[in-house]
Parts: structure tokens; sequence; C-alpha cells
């Protein structure tokens, strides 16, 4: 897909503007390289918002920051839809898919039945640890990620002490476009590469609330919660009210959690007193 | 018993799509990790908070 199958760029948009007939270059790109080249344009990206937009908005309120990241994303999706087309990819990176026999023989000698399980949902889960033990190390033993959570910690204390805010914020974008583009590549093989995906992002969205915005492990915990939620109350009460559930669940469990403790699991509590 | 087991089926399913909801989550959190605090500094909530 994309790159990786020989596609141009942006093909509907040069083909319109000079009449021309491109679509595909004639070559392909190999997945490692292709993944490559995505993390270096996710950096380069990184490197581009915090010159073109976030560097004019340092101390800003949060609202004005929270609109711009909003624009964006709107922007990116439709530079997307333009530069590649808006149909669904398949995307293939070479991971393993479908059942796993293993765990379905052995659940069927221990139960009786076997559990269905995906081996791409096992290799996600194996990858997703990964990743996490490799930030939390990241963060809690190298200088640059000291330095990271002295940003996080104290922005004027940081300062003093002569960390560069400029390097710490490309950074720290380019680290979530990396967890970002991880996410991305699991999703798009799981469900194919398509807009709808950022429907995901929404449901971060509940997650974040249920876990506190600013928490790791929070994330990771209301991630679990949300998923193991989601998937029980559609077969717990699911049948009773003709299912579909997983698709509100999620909101709604964010807004109980709104009315009831609005920092969520492992956020900081913010009290504000007018 | 059988209920059982696949309500065991149903919580492993969900608990690999809740690592998945979690890993866009996490990105989330970076970016506000270092946001929630980079508009005011810990000390002026300290100040405030009376």
């Amino acid at each position: 897909m994309g790159i990786q199958n020989g596609q141009v760029p942006f093909a509907h948009l040069i083909n319109a503007t000079f009449g021309t007939s491109l679509h595909h270059f004639g070559w392909t790109v190999p997945a490692v390289l292709a993944v490559a080249l995505t993390a270096l344009i996710m950096v380069l990206l990184a490197f581009l918002i915090e010159k073109l937009v976030l560097q004019h908005l340092v101390g800003q309120e949060p609202i004005i920051l929270f609109m711009a990241t909003i624009g964006l994303a709107y922007f990116l999706e439709g530079l997307g839809d333009v530069m590649w087309g808006a149909d669904i990819k398949a995307l293939d990176v070479g991971l393993p898919q479908g059942i796993s026999d293993g765990i379905e023989a052995v659940t069927g000698q221990w139960f009786g039945y076997g559990f269905f399980i995906d081996r791409l949902d096992l290799w996600a889960t194996l990858i997703a640890a990964m990743l996490v033990a490799a930030l939390v190390a990241f963060a809690q033993y190298t200088k640059q990620g000291r330095a990271m959570r002295a940003v996080a910690d104290d922005h004027q204390a940081a300062m003093s002490v002569g960390i560069s805010l400029r390097f710490i914020w490309v950074m720290v974008w380019s680290i979530a476009g990396f967890v970002a583009l991880v996410a991305g590549i699991m999703w798009g093989t799981k469900s194919g590469v398509q807009f709808s995906l950022s429907l995901i992002a929404l449901k971060a969205l509940p997650v974040l609330m249920l876990g506190g915005f600013t928490s790791i492990p929070g994330a990771i915990v209301g991630g679990l919660i949300i998923g193991v939620g989601e998937k029980l109350f559609e077969f717990t009460i699911g049948p009773m009210v003709g299912g579909a559930t997983e698709n509100w669940f999620a909101y709604v469990l964010a807004l109980i959690f709104l009315v009831f403790r609005p920092q969520g699991l492992f956020g900081e509590r913010i009290i504000e007193r007018v | 018993m059988d209920q059982f087991i696949f309500a065991a089926e149903v919580v492993l399913n969900g608990l690999m799509t809740g690592v998945m909801y979690a890993l866009v989550a996490l990105g989330f959190v970076l970016i506000f990790k270092r946001r929630a605090s980079s508009t005011m500094p810990k000390g002026f909530w300290r100040c405030s908070r009376r």
C-alpha cells in the first residue's frame, strides 16, 4: 500500500492538474525500508510541527494548543487523502495472522473448547509490551529521558538548569509519533488502512479519561479496562439490548468517570478555585 | 461452565484489544504530560491552592 506498492504520492492531484496518467513507479519498496522511511517522516513532521506551529504558541492557553493540534489532525488527514486516495488498503508487514492453532489445541484439551486467539493480537501485545518497557527504561535511565521528566515536572526549573525546551519538544513529538506509528501499523494490519481508523484515536479519549490524562500507567490500565469492559459488556448485556454495545460502552464509562472522578484513576487532581 | 469458558475467551480477546487501545492512548499521554506543566509551572498551582 502507498509507497510500498510503488504508488505515486499525490497521483490524483498531479493527473488532474497536468493531464498525465501517473499512478505507479513500477518498482516496490520492502516493508522494512517503508517502516524506516515512515519513522523518518514522522521525525521530520515532529520537527516541522514544532517549528511552524507550536513554537509560536509557547505559553498560550491549553485550549489554544488543543485546537491547534485538532486543526493539525484534520490537515494531516486531508493531506493523506489527497496523497493516496481514500480507499481501504491492506497492510502486511509480515506478522502472522489468523487463528493460533497451538492455543486452540491446548485450550481444547483443557476445557473441551478451543479458544479463538488471533496470532496478530498476540504479536501486537508482545510488541506493545516491549515498546512500553523501552519507553520506561528511556525515561528512567537516559540523560534525555531524565531531561524529559524534568520538563514535565517543572517547566521553568528545567529551563533554569539549562535543558533546551525546543529539543525536548521535538524529542517528545518524535517519540509520540513513533508510538503512534507502531499503533497505526498494528491497527492498520488488523483492520486495514483507512480513514475511519481515526475513530480509534477517538476511542483513546475515554481511555485517557479513565486512566488520567497525564499518567502512563493510567493509559495502560485504562486501555485494558475499556478493552475487557466493552467485550464483556457485549457478551453479557449485549444480547439483551440487541448487541452493538461495543460502539458506545467506552464513552458511557468515560461519562460516568467524568461525573464521579474527573481526574481519572491515576491523574493528578487539579484544584481550581475562583 | 460453558459460559465461564466463553467469558474467559472474551476477556482474553478484550485484554489484547485493550493493549492496542492503550498503545494509542500512550501517544496522547506523552504529549499531554509535557503540556500540563508547560503552560503553568507547578509553583503557580502551589501558590494559588490555598
